[in-house]
């Protein structure tokens, strides 16, 4: 992976001494270059992988990601200082590169797609998809096995609704994404759990 | 430029040959760019994965010679063709092909494994082909004052960027 930029080194030494609480399941990735910013708790669960330069935002509350939950590079979860909230991914949530989300809630299973918003106190069902570069305004809902695409339309997934079997096979596939990520993505290590 | 992402540790794993042995000569490229491509700031080259042989593998990303990708955009295409030009902020998703000499738009998001043909014009979300280049893409440049055209030789913009 390229530099970000020459300060960044800089920045987060700064930021690994007022780094917030980490709870870090032993069996995560979380990169050495990801950005963990703000005072409240973030926990990361089992096999869970935080990509370099994801940024994990406990600024305005806590941020906690469940098992097998991968947040892209340049992502955001939380919120920023001035609001306040906690933030849940549940188990098996992808979050893409560049998307921000300010949701109280990701459901489990759900796919937040690249540049996607979701606004602050928004819930994002279970098994949902939110399409790249879609937006989700605050206090918003995404309900359980919807799209949201084209702009802000919904429809519902008929597959992961009446087949048990097809929302097995979701979480499924994110679990060998985290098995994949396992061997080509380094922990960041002690700079974490040091 | 400043501010792009190359995800190159993101490639399939080498395949152990059939008596154990990692095959060294095989070489994994996860990112391949061609000549005169120009990728500006703030853009993100994550290659695209899916299950194959029942695993989460990678698959590269292939980008042919002059090749203009705009700002903040992000690429988990399979390939992009020659002396394309890719808009601001688009998003072109995993295993998408881009043909040769097309354009898109500023925001243009190319939905899963969409094939773009050859020498189109595309805008949207998602994207949708909405007219064709003319005869006249990639010609002109190197008149008064002008450094490059889109769809031309990108040779010289990337000399003009220090």
């Amino acid at each position: 992976t390229s530099d970000r930029s020459q300060t960044s080194n800089t920045s987060s030494a700064a930021a690994a001494s007022a780094r917030p609480p980490l709870k870090i399941h032993s069996t995560a990735i979380v990169s050495e270059r990801a950005v963990l910013t703000g005072s409240h708790p973030i926990t990361i669960g089992e096999r869970a992988v935080i990509h370099p330069f994801a940024h994990l935002r406990a600024e305005g509350g806590s941020v906690t990601i469940s098992e097998y939950c991968t947040v892209d590079e340049t992502a955001v979860v939380g919120l920023p200082a001035g609001e306040s909230g906690d933030i849940l991914l549940e188990k098996a949530v992808a979050v893409h590169s560049g998307a921000v989300v300010m949701g109280s809630r990701v459901g489990e299973g759900s796919e937040i797609g690249v540049k996607a918003c979701i606004g602050k106190g928004a819930v994002v069902g279970q098994y949902a998809t939110v399409a790249a570069a879609e937006a989700v305004e605050d206090r918003g809902e995404v309900g359980d096995f919807e799209v949201v695409f084209g702009g802000g339309r919904r429809r519902v997934d008929g597959l992961s609704k009446g087949s048990e079997d097809w929302r097995e096979l979701r979480i499924t596939s994110q679990r060998k994404m985290c098995k994949a990520l396992e061997s080509l993505v380094p922990d960041g290590g002690m700079k974490w759990r040091g | 430029m400043a501010g792009v992402i190359l995800r190159g540790d993101l490639h399939r794993k080498p395949e152990l040959s059939a008596d154990g042995e990692r095959n060294d000569k095989t070489v994994i490229t996860a990112i391949t760019i061609g000549r005169g491509c120009v990728i500006s700031t703030g853009c993100i080259l994550h290659p695209p994965s899916r299950i194959s042989k029942d695993q989460m593998a990678f698959f590269p990303i292939r980008i042919y010679d002059n090749v203009f990708i705009g700002p903040d955009t992000h690429i988990s295409a399979g390939t992009i063709g020659a002396n394309c030009h890719i808009g601001a902020g688009s998003v072109l998703s995993p295993f998408s092909i881009i043909k040769e000499n097309c354009k898109l738009l500023p925001g243009t998001v190319v939905s899963h494994s969409m094939i773009i043909p050859p020498g189109c014009i595309v805008g949207g979300k998602p994207a949708r082909i909405l007219g064709e280049v003319g005869d006249g893409w990639g010609h002109g440049g190197g008149g008064e004052g002008e450094e490059w055209v889109e769809g031309g030789d990108l040779k010289r913009l990337v000399k003009a960027i220090k």
